[in-house]
């Protein structure tokens, strides 16, 4: 059974993307040796009102 | 190997004002802190139960909030420090977080609390800068502004590599440069999550390339697990903290062959009085007491709602949510005898004193007040 909510889909969420970066960056890749060692690579997560929701309304 | 990751919200990760939305926050704030953000920024919501509580969660969950325009109105102190500055993969990340001073702070705190939310153009002119002295590389906004404050806020301060939007219903799923800075939304209620892989430049932190995806969080991310069990066992919880936070007021009067039908149904046959009556003490009634932060006290529901203490009665869930106020089924019972028998509860008049009584309505008359509802 799936149940929707918040946590379990943040949860479920975060460890779908975990996994994805384990796997491969989804960052834009680097055109050429020298923006290859400029470059570092870094994931931003975002989140926003999530309103101390555990199953979103509607 | 994976790549090095930021977690970042906008704000708003509390409740609304009631005692259960307190109760199910704690739970969030708890799971919430294994997630691991590194930067929360203050939304109005933050502060529906009150300072003290806000602070007692970030002191259990070290929760990593952040705001640079919300102050104590005595003192002028900022609530929470005014910006973090977080290292990840070799970037050092400056983060700050600003509100709309436009939103409305109403805390369920027994205290009057008010709080000073500065202009959030001229709190930025003079933080980024400071934030680049301190060692922020790239600077990230989480913009409490709403839609359209995050690219308002862009155009008038410079220098902000990052811009959350929080307070908003759109999460924005490409790739949005405003003012050279990426401006990024996610979603509400944990609909979905945003992700954000960019590179930055050595040295400098300077957002060179990214891209921007939106997972929305349905049935088609699996469960895990061990969440869903926590979570399943605190619903059982916070439905045992629902009847035992109404205390004394438990809903056995009445019969359960009954049921109120809300002042809907009656407004299809009796228009003239709904209209009489759409603006009165009465219909208000639970929004009076929700102002002053009492919405969810059953001491007071038992008056200022519809049925509180009858089977079927007010709650704070659906379907019976509905029965705000004191309605019509108030004084006149269950709308299903009315609607079987065509008869009116004559009983009414005697209900009245079962709230304006000594203690709540000192000044009772029923001529008086009668007079005010009369129909």
């Amino acid at each position: 059974m799936v149940v929707r909510n918040h946590v379990r889909t943040v949860r479920g969420g975060l460890l779908a993307l975990l996994a994805l970066f384990m796997s491969a960056s989804l960052a834009p890749v680097p055109s050429s040796a020298q923006d290859a060692a400029d470059w570092l690579p870094v994931t931003i997560v975002y989140n926003s009102d999530v309103g101390g929701k555990i199953d979103p309304c509607g | 190997m994976g790549q090095p990751v930021l977690m970042i919200d906008a704000g708003d990760l509390f409740g609304r004002r009631s005692r259960i939305d307190r109760e199910q926050t704690r739970f969030v704030c708890e799971v919430t802190s294994e997630f691991g953000y590194d930067a929360i920024g203050l939304g109005e919501a933050d502060l529906n139960y009150g300072l003290d509580y806000l602070r007692e969660m970030i002191d259990t969950y070290h929760l990593p909030f952040t705001s640079a325009n919300v102050r104590l109105p005595d003192d002028g102190e900022l609530l929470l420090p005014e910006y973090l500055l977080v290292e990840r993969g070799g970037v050092t990340f400056g983060i700050c977080s600003v509100m709309d001073p436009s939103y409305q702070i109403m805390t369920m705190s027994a205290k009057d609390e008010t709080y000073q939310v500065d202009d959030p153009t001229e709190t930025l002119k003079g933080l980024v800068p400071r934030m680049r002295e301190a060692g922020a590389e790239t600077v990230v906004l989480l913009a409490h502004l709403g839609d359209s404050g995050g690219e308002s806020i862009l155009a008038a301060v410079p220098d902000i590599d990052i811009c959350l939007v929080g307070h908003s219903r759109r999460p924005y799923r490409t790739e949005r440069i405003v003012q050279q800075a990426a401006l990024i939304c996610s979603s509400y209620e944990g609909r979905s999550i945003g992700r954000l892989d960019g590179q930055f430049e050595r040295g400098t932190g300077k957002l060179k390339a990214f891209d921007v995806v939106t997972t929305e969080l349905n049935e088609a991310v699996a469960d895990d697990p061990v969440m869903l069990e926590r979570v399943e066992a605190f619903k059982v919880h916070l439905e045992e903290f629902r009847i035992a936070s109404r205390g004394i007021y438990q809903q056995t009067l009445g019969s359960a062959d009954e049921s109120f039908l809300t002042d809907r149904e009656c407004r299809k046959c009796h228009q003239d009085i709904w209209d009489q009556l759409r603006d009165s003490g009465h219909t208000n009634a639970l929004t009076t007491i929700a102002r002053k932060g009492l919405g969810d006290a059953p001491e007071c529901l038992v008056c200022h709602t519809t049925g509180y203490v009858y089977i079927g009665g007010y709650d704070d869930k659906p379907p019976a949510n509905r029965l705000r106020g004191v309605q019509c089924e108030a004084c006149h019972s269950y709308g299903t005898l009315h609607a079987r028998d065509g008869k009116w509860a004559k009983e009414a008049r005697n209900t009245c004193v079962t709230c304006h009584d000594q203690e709540n309505s000192p000044e009772f008359d029923y001529d008086t007040y009668w007079a005010k509802i009369a129909h």
